[in-house]
């Protein structure tokens, strides 16, 4: 088990330093950041200053190597439009958007289980076609949609709930559900999938000839069985959940990285949005980690 | 017998998914006829100019709804466009894309998964990080960043959309290939001095056209879903295109005045995805069984 | 391996007292309901099971020997299937008039099975602790330490090795043999009145299957609990049952003692099974197959389910199906040849 938990960390940072990498090269050349910062009337000589300055002008290799030396150090650069170190800009946004994502992926899972079981042991009738509809639907609109019809008819018509902003649990409702249907909706048909197939099987035949009742034929036996291709799939969704989270707080009005990240890009604040990407890429690699860690603690053939 | 002696179960060539077609469910493969039709025909079915907007018939509602225009029957928006005409043209935009974008995503994602899976070590290894690194690439912000610094256009949308999401035809395939390169037919190939090029594309490449398939038709929808969120965050195809994610996005701000310009494309954009994503449910219980967890 | 070996033509038993009969099947019908129509997957099957004994039911794939089995435990899968008629009664209780919950106090406590596939009868996320314990807890209401001290009595019992270790591991980490044991244990674990077995030996080795049908038949010996054997494979008929019952196209078409249904198989379906069954004791020179394809259970005709391949076939054949005929104390026929 420790051996399966060292080798997957291991994974886990060359990819990490693999997508920093590709960042960092992809910010250098998709465009000049000194022609964005200046002003258009600007020298070139004033160019070429801020070049230096900025340590543009040396070949990427050195520029990567002065930038690994500063990351080393703690130092990821400091926003153009807050004068701050990116990282103190990062702090509460990124705390606003994990609270966000998480307790939508929380919501998501349990609604999602639910559905899923639900439909499995009722196949065919109505709470299965119930199911089945509310996951096709969330999975066929984009979120932000989602987010503007359930503003338009749960805060102006209906005035129930808040329409943007940070606040109390009811401020959550509405970004939670907006950010959170489409992994309620693969949650629902896997599990539903799985749950059929399991439901299905040799085992379950001799659980039900062993005299079990029905609820420990389904949550001792089944569920688990079903569960694990299902944690995979929340894991590897929460990293659509997190970039999803983009749309969802730029409708809500969330003050959350995604929301941090869309403004810094439309203001090209370079060094923060490449700060924001690898916040956003460590979080779903970290996560996928733990995802590959619970894997193996759920089915006891994969420890091996 | 022993299962491991047979040759490979004969793939479902994609002349044989045809034949299965009639079995398809009838609504969502109308659809889908329907909207790849359109898309074709696109500037001979507009019944008015796409982008020209009549200053006079600004927000009209459609031809049902009282005040609503014979000539303009799906209402138009706030621009006096034709909203029908828009929606006819933004299906050929949104079907162009979505189509480059899964034949991109397919194709590199289909090499690199034959490759990785067959090649095994190093190859292996490399890929798969790539793969991991390109999965947790939060691929909206990699297209804000691409649509500020290039500029919005068709072809940053279709290479960003493209170039995030052919790592999960990567995964799934070569997670196939380990699995095939043990049957014998493999090996079989081999002995007989099959260069490895052909043993990949030759042998393999028809084993793994099942998965292609399913991951091909539910992505569609994915595209067309991604496209919009791009252009409602300002950074999706130019202006001058009509794509349902911007007429979507148009009509927000006037969703308790005139609905209808939102509620047009939002609907034509649950319908085409429900029927692709409907068609690529079947055709994964169809083809691929084990596809289940997409 | 001898089709006939002499100790199970010694017990091929003596007609028994009636008050003997632990299980009695009369006319059970299980019909399967699919788009494809209405199939009568058993179709009017009638049995004894007497104390001690064991009754093999034979047949080719498709013949609703398993669906007979599971529909003794009412286990037939739903909605897919449905037991429309008939009566099995368990010691005189017919358990079609149990209610769902009534039937559960009978699986697994008075009514066990083992099932065909070792590999996947064992829930793959379970210690064997926790499925060999399950019955146990539900049906003796054991806890802790006496849970425990009984399963590894039960294990000793199946003459497996290191019981405290086996009931620490997982299903995975065991051999086919080792889990069909596991699966016997978890069957027998509270000693019932009667043990169904859904072609236990199937999937294992011919060594392993040896073992598991010699340790079946001694505990069987020493306990008592009557057999329901199904099987496909005449060598453990022979050397595990004292009556069978050879099913074709869900009805059974011949019952005899063990003994008297090799000597003289009456069904022409029997006589090409056996015939089929490469052997020294049936003396042929070639493998017999049987001609044609087994019937859909979907399209039954009026007459014979076998008319279309029986060499013998007569004009009722086709149109009336054979009433059952007794052609001696210990064997009966469904076949017009005999009337």
């Amino acid at each position: 088990m420790l051996r399966f938990v060292a080798g997957r960390l291991l994974q886990a940072l060359i990819t990490l330093w693999l997508l920093s990498l590709a960042v960092f090269v992809i910010a250098r050349v998709s465009g000049d950041p000194v022609i964005i910062l200046m002003p258009m009337e600007a020298s070139s000589q004033e160019l070429a200053a801020l070049s230096k300055e900025l340590g543009l002008d040396r070949s990427i290799a050195h520029q990567y190597w002065v930038y690994l030396q500063n990351v080393a150090q703690g130092d990821f650069g400091r926003s153009f439009r807050y004068r701050r170190p990116v990282t103190d800009v990062v702090g509460q946004p990124l705390l606003n958007t994990l609270w966000l994502a998480t307790s939508a992926i929380i919501f998501s899972s349990v609604v999602g289980v639910i559905l899923g079981v639900l439909a499995a042991t009722n196949r065919g009738r109505w709470p299965d076609r119930v199911a089945m509809l509310v996951s096709l639907l969330g999975q066929s609109l984009p979120a932000f949609a989602v987010g503007i019809i359930f503003i338009l008819v749960f805060s102006v018509t209906l005035g129930w709930l808040p329409t943007s902003g940070l606040g109390g649990p009811a401020h959550y409702v509405l970004p939670v559900i907006t950010l959170g249907w489409v992994v309620t909706a693969s949650v629902t048909r896997l599990l539903r999938s799985s749950m059929l197939e399991v439901l299905d099987s040799e085992f379950i035949k001799l659980a039900r000839a062993k005299g079990l009742g029905k609820r420990t034929v389904v949550f001792k036996h089944a569920l688990r069985n079903a569960l694990v291709p299902v944690v995979t799939i929340i894991g590897m969704t929460y990293g659509v959940l997190l970039t999803g989270a983009i749309t969802t707080e730029v409708v809500f009005t969330w003050p959350g990285l995604g929301r941090l990240a869309y403004n810094a890009v439309l203001s090209r604040d370079f060094p923060l949005v490449q700060f924001c990407v690898l916040i956003f890429a460590a979080l779903i690699i970290g996560l996928n980690f733990l995802v590959d860690v619970s894997y193996a603690l759920l089915d006891p053939r994969i420890r091996a | 017998m022993d299962a491991r002696v047979l040759p490979a179960s004969k793939p479902m060539t994609l002349m044989r998914a045809f034949g299965w077609m009639k079995d398809a469910p009838k609504l969502p493969l109308a659809m889908v006829v329907l909207v790849l039709l359109v898309a074709l025909f696109a500037p001979v079915l507009t019944p008015h100019d796409p982008n020209m907007g009549v200053l006079a018939l600004q927000q009209k509602p459609p031809a049902f709804m009282e005040d609503g225009l014979f000539d303009y029957a799906l209402g138009t928006d706030r621009q006096g466009r034709d909203i029908l005409s828009r929606l006819i043209m933004g299906a050929r935009v949104s079907m162009a894309v979505a189509f480059i974008c899964v034949v991109l995503s397919v194709v590199i994602g289909t090499v690199m998964g034959l490759v990785s899976g067959y090649a095994g070590g190093t190859v292996d290894s490399v890929i798969m990080r790539i793969v991991d690194g390109t999965l947790a690439f939060p691929s909206l912000l990699l297209a804000l960043v691409f649509g500020v610094t290039a500029g919005p256009s068709f072809w940053t949308v279709v290479a960003v959309i493209g170039l995030v999401s052919w790592a999960r035809y990567a995964r799934l395939i070569r997670g196939e290939v380990l699995l095939l390169k043990e049957r014998d037919f493999v090996a079989l190939a081999r002995i007989a001095g099959c260069s490895p090029a052909r043993i990949i594309f030759v042998h393999l490449l028809p084993n793994v056209a099942n998965t292609i398939i399913v991951l091909a038709t539910l992505q569609i929808g994915n595209v067309i879903i991604t496209e919009s969120s791009l252009t409602f965050l300002g950074v999706g195809v130019p202006e001058s295109m009509p794509t349902w994610g911007r007429m979507l996005d148009d009509g927000r701000n006037l969703l308790d005045s005139a609905w209808w310009i939102s509620a047009m494309p939002g609907l034509a954009i649950i319908s085409v995805v429900l029927a692709f994503n409907s068609l690529g449910d079947w055709a994964r219980d169809v083809l691929d069984p084990k596809l289940r967890a997409l | 391996m001898t089709i006939l070996d002499s100790q199970s033509l010694e017990s091929a038993a003596a007609p028994a007292r009636d008050d003997d009969v632990v299980l009695r099947v009369r006319d059970l019908k299980t019909y399967l309901y699919t788009k494809r129509g209405v199939g009568k997957a058993v179709d009017g099957v009638s049995f004894d099971l007497r104390r001690g004994e064991t009754l093999g039911l034979v047949g080719e794939s498709g013949s609703g020997k398993s669906m007979t089995c599971l529909s003794v435990l009412r286990l037939n899968p739903e909605p897919a299937s449905r037991i429309v008629g008939g009566q099995i009664l368990l010691r005189g209780e017919d358990l079609l008039q149990k209610t769902d919950s009534e039937m559960r106090t009978v699986r697994g406590r008075r009514i066990a099975i083992v099932l065909q596939d070792p590999m996947t009868a064992l829930n793959p996320v379970l210690t064997i602790k926790d499925q060999v314990g399950e019955t146990l807890r539900l049906h003796q209401g054991l806890r802790g330490r006496t849970l425990w001290q009984r399963a590894v009595e039960l294990l000793k019992k199946l003459r497996i090795s290191d019981p405290e270790r086996r009931l620490n591991s997982y299903p995975h980490q065991l051999s086919g043999g080792m889990r069909q044991r596991i699966v016997s244990a978890i069957a027998l674990s509270c000693e019932p009145e009667v043990l169904l077995a859904d072609e236990p030996t199937t999937a294992l080795d011919v060594t392993v299957q040896a073992a598991l049908l010699k340790l079946l038949k001694d505990l069987q010996r020493e306990a008592g609990f009557p057999i329901l054997f199904v099987t496909h494979d005449f060598g453990i008929v022979a050397r595990m049952c004292d009556t069978v019952a050879v099913m074709y196209a869900g009805k059974i078409v011949e019952k005899a003692s063990t003994a008297t249904l090799f000597r003289s198989p009456a069904h022409p379906y029997t006589q090409a099974l056996l015939r089929s069954v490469p052997d020294v004791l049936v003396e042929t020179e070639r493998l017999a197959s049987i001609e044609g394809q087994p019937p859909s259970i979907f399209a039954l005709s009026q007459g014979c389910a076998f008319a279309p391949r029986c060499p013998h076939v007569m004009d009722r054949c086709r149109v009336e199906y054979p009433s059952e005929i007794r052609l001696a104390q210990d064997q009966t026929v469904r076949c017009w040849r005999h009337a």
